[in-house]
């Protein structure tokens, strides 16, 4: 978690943008976290699941990289074994 | 003067025939046994004919149909269908940028309060992450 909110203070506002969904929980638990790691990139809350069933999220932590014209461009489900996986999706989508 | 008569007569005659003769023909063309019989044949071939290209079509539009449905409620509201679509075609993502599938926008009022909506951030890649806080 404090590597995405690394990657919202690197790119927000100019070259990717980052948003979390927090899911199953309640929302003084999420909120709880967000304060205790200083999370700052925007984040839903979505306690019924609905935008996990409907991107198809099948457990968590599940990243989903949308390209510049709105498609999905590519996922990972799981927490990566490298920081770097998630930086290289990024930057990836930005030199298209 | 009986001679006059008589070809009188045979002239009247075989005018009358000759008017019989084409008196006869025209009614028989007029019913048009012949034509308008193949008329009616005609008709009901062309509209069987297109019947059948209706019928052929129909099945057509209709499968065109039931595909923009089918795409639409995912983003809609019915979550069952896109759950799985997405996961399928991350698969073959690299193939190409064209065969992506559009992600699914949401518009959502955010734990900061604000409302934000999934379709602003087109334009510039986004990064969604699910997660959870246990």
């Amino acid at each position: 978690m404090p590597a995405v909110q690394g990657f919202h203070e690197e790119y927000h506002g100019v070259d990717a943008d980052i948003v979390g969904i927090a899911i199953s929980a309640p929302e003084p638990e999420v909120r709880a976290l967000m304060d205790k790691q200083g999370l700052t990139f925007p984040i839903a809350h979505d306690p019924d699941g609905q935008l996990a069933t409907v991107y198809g999220v099948s457990g968590v932590p599940f990243y989903i990289f949308i390209d510049k014209a709105g498609r999905v461009a590519h996922t990972i489900p799981g927490a990566p074994t490298d920081v770097n996986t998630i930086r290289g999706s990024i930057e990836d989508l930005k030199a298209e | 003067m009986a001679r006059r008569c008589s070809v009188i007569v045979t002239f009247a005659v075989a005018v009358a025939l000759c008017l019989g003769m084409v008196g006869c023909q025209t009614p028989t063309n007029d019913p048009g046994a012949g034509d308008a019989q193949p008329d009616p044949p005609n008709l009901e071939a062309t509209v069987s004919a297109a019947l059948r290209s209706l019928e052929e079509t129909q099945p057509a539009s209709s499968a065109g149909g039931a595909d923009p449905a089918s795409m639409s409620p995912p983003s809609a509201a019915s979550a069952a269908t896109p759950a799985l679509q997405p996961t399928a075609r991350l698969q073959s993502a690299s193939d190409g940028a064209a065969q992506r599938p559009p992600a699914p926008m949401f518009a959502r009022t955010f734990m900061d309060g604000n409302d934000y909506q999934l379709e602003d951030t087109v334009g510039t890649p986004t990064l969604l992450m699910f997660w959870a806080p246990w």
